[in-house]
C-alpha cells in the first residue's frame, strides 16, 4: 500500500489527537475516514448535478421540511431587496 | 404549457420574507408553478445565489440537501449554459459584457444572458424594472403575469 506524508499545522494536529483520543481510532485511520466521506458527498453532489441538467427533478426533501427549518431561524437580511443587494453587488 | 424563467428574489420571498407585502401574490404564483399550472425554470446562477442567502440559516447539510433538492421542491428545472460540465459553468464573456455596459450588476447580467439565450419568453422578477430596458423578451412581476393569466 503507499504511503503518503503531509504537513499540518499544530493547531489541527492538536484537534486530530484530541478525536483519536476520544474515538479510539489511530490518525491515520480518522483522516482516511475523512476523505472517503468527502469523496462520497462530491460523488453524490455529482450525480445530483447530473440530474439536474438532463432537467430531472430528484430527490426527497419537500417544501414543508426547508420552511420548518428556516421557521426558527432570522434571516441575516431584514428585507429581501438587501439580500438581494449583497448578492449581486450592486450600488444604487 | 407557458414556460417561465424565474429569478432568484421570487423564492427568496417565499422562504424567508412572509411579512412582505407581495409575500401572497408571490405564493400564488409560485404555487402554479408547483403545481404544474406553468413550467417554470430557473439557472444555476439562481440556485448557488439562494443557497448562498440561505447559508447565513441553514447548516451545511441543510444547505446540500436544498441544493440538491431545488428542482423537486419547487417544480422547476435548472437551466445551465451551454459547454458547462457538471464540475464547472461557463460565462459567455462577450455577451455578459456587454450586458455589464448597459449598467448592470455582474451577476444580473450573467443571469439575464442566460435567460436570453434560452427559449423560454418570459422572465419572472420582482425587479422588473432593473431587466425591462435590458433585454427585448417580455419582463413581469409575478403579479403582472398573473394579471396576464387573469389569476389575480
Amino acid at each position: 500500500m503507499p504511503v503518503i506524508s503531509m504537513r499540518i499545522d499544530e493547531k489541527l494536529l492538536k484537534k486530530l489527537d484530541e478525536l483519536s483520543k476520544k474515538t479510539g481510532k489511530k490518525r491515520s485511520q480518522i483522516i482516511k475516514d475523512i476523505l472517503r466521506k468527502e469523496l462520497k458527498e462530491e460523488k453524490e453532489l455529482t450525480y445530483y448535478l447530473e440530474q439536474m441538467k438532463k432537467g430531472k427533478k430528484t430527490g426527497n426533501l419537500d417544501l414543508e421540511t426547508v420552511e420548518k427549518w428556516l421557521s426558527n431561524t432570522k434571516p441575516e437580511f431584514e428585507k429581501w431587496e438587501e439580500a438581494i443587494k449583497y448578492s449581486r453587488q450592486r450600488t444604487k | 404549457m407557458e414556460k417561465v424563467f424565474i429569478d432568484s428574489n421570487v423564492f427568496i420571498i417565499h422562504l424567508r420574507y412572509q411579512r412582505d407585502k407581495n409575500f401572497e401574490v408571490n405564493k400564488k404564483f409560485l404555487e402554479l408553478v408547483i403545481n404544474g399550472k406553468i413550467q417554470g425554470f430557473t439557472s444555476i446562477y439562481n440556485l448557488l445565489e439562494i443557497a448562498g442567502i440561505l447559508s447565513f440559516n441553514l447548516n451545511e447539510k441543510q444547505i446540500k440537501e436544498f441544493f440538491i433538492n431545488f428542482p423537486k421542491i419547487f417544480n422547476v428545472s435548472i437551466i445551465f449554459p451551454e459547454n458547462s460540465t457538471e464540475e464547472t459553468v461557463c460565462i459567455d464573456i462577450e455577451d455578459t459584457f456587454s450586458l455589464i455596459l448597459k449598467k448592470m450588476s455582474f451577476l444580473d447580467a450573467v443571469i439575464l444572458n442566460i435567460f436570453e439565450k434560452s427559449k423560454i419568453k418570459t422572465f419572472i422578477t420582482w425587479n422588473a424594472k432593473d431587466f425591462k430596458e435590458k433585454t427585448n423578451k417580455k419582463v413581469l412581476t409575478p403579479e403582472e403575469f398573473l394579471k396576464s393569466l387573469n389569476k389575480f
